[in-house]
């Protein structure tokens, strides 16, 4: 009888281990520093592509004067447009989640959240149908507690949810009112998406 | 933290990483993406007057969680075996203990081998690990004894073992 105490099993990992694991082949430094570089040219690109958005403070409003958003509720309906900030804290706002299948053969937008926001890939898009991939990198994510994006857009009114992770499909025409993260209801952080008209967008932008 | 601080972890730290996480993810190439991504976010931050008071507590925080994000949900850790399964020695062949290392290894949760690593390759302490990764210091114990009985196990299947 072999008997193994912890001191031995402790050893054998250790030794294990060292001998498994894989040695980087290539300088590290250069890489990171490219990484950095192409980082910043991506924000500075999504910083300066046109957002068609109409901004958030007008979300009440829209809600409230009619039906163009089924799928948005609001909790404390309000005829006074609330100050940005109030309305990103999510302060008295729930908004309904939407989620539907990927659509077969759409083109698809990739959408990554990180310390440094929301970034679309591609930024700018002509409306039709697309497959949304939405993927949360941020380094305190805690998968436990999924995250979703939420995308608002006027014209045929559709709320589309993806939740991290997933893939999800929806129609968007001119108009995207607004995008954000959700988590737990709370709006928390905005990024950019441009729509330009196409002919698959024949319902006139409200 | 500042450059001085980064060249010394290019030099001292960095592969050390990459190899962690390699064991925890079965592939060296993601496991350098994360490290990169992870580093260059943290350069980012240093940048705008973010302090880092450990880079390699906040790299491995981060590297691991970039790393989690390659491999989506339910295939991830699935993915992630069939990798680490794949793994071979660095230099020449395999005894039989590391390769029941590779099975253990492979058998752990994702969470525990992320434990297993952290405290047998880069030799971070019981309280180190519960505070980087934000749980009990007794489910880290558990996550290490955990992986000494699978070990064990493992080395059962070809021999007359107990563990004492």
């Amino acid at each position: 009888m072999v008997v193994h105490d912890e001191l031995e099993l402790d050893e054998l990992w250790r030794d294990g281990l060292r001998t498994l694991a894989p040695v980087p082949v290539e300088a590290a430094h250069d890489r990171v520093e490219r990484r950095v570089a192409h980082r910043r040219r991506r924000r500075q690109l999504v910083a300066g592509v046109a957002i068609a958005v109409i901004p958030l403070a007008l979300i009440p409003v829209l809600t409230n004067a009619g039906k163009a958003h089924p799928h948005v509720t609001v909790a404390a309906p309000t005829s006074t447009p609330m100050p940005s900030s109030d309305v990103v804290s999510g302060d008295g706002y729930r908004f309904s989640e939407h989620f539907e299948p990927p659509i077969k053969g759409a083109p698809t937008i990739a959408v990554l959240y990180d310390e440094n926001g929301l970034h679309f890939d591609p930024p700018t898009v002509a409306g039709g149908e697309f497959n949304v991939s939405f993927t949360d990198e941020r380094f305190d994510y805690d998968p436990a507690k999924p995250s979703t994006l939420e995308i608002y857009v006027t014209g045929p009114g559709i709320a589309a949810s993806v939740r991290a992770g997933t893939v999800g499909g929806v129609r968007m025409c001119p108009g995207a009112v607004s995008e954000g993260v959700l988590v737990r209801n709370t709006f928390f952080d905005l990024g950019g998406l441009d729509i330009t008209a196409s002919p698959e967008c024949t319902t006139p932008v409200t | 933290m500042d450059a001085a601080g980064f060249d010394d972890f290019y030099g001292n730290e960095y592969e050390r990483h990459v190899r962690a996480l390699a064991l925890v993810t079965g592939d060296r190439d993601t496991a350098r993406d994360a490290v990169d991504e992870a580093l260059a976010r943290a350069w980012e931050r240093i940048r705008r007057g973010v302090v880092i008071e450990s880079l390699g507590a906040w790299v491995r925080v981060v590297a691991m969680n970039v790393a989690r994000g390659r491999f989506r949900q339910r295939a991830r850790d699935e993915r992630m075996r069939a990798r680490i399964i794949e793994l071979r020695p660095q230099f020449g062949d395999a005894p039989e203990a590391v390769i029941d290392v590779r099975r253990a290894l492979a058998t752990l949760p994702r969470r525990q081998r992320e434990i297993t690593v952290l405290f047998y390759f880069l030799d971070l302490s019981v309280q180190q690990i519960a505070d980087e990764l934000g749980i009990a210091s007794g489910t880290v114990r558990a996550s290490l004894h955990q992986a000494r009985q699978s070990l064990a196990a493992l080395l059962s299947d070809h021999s007359d073992v107990e563990v004492r």
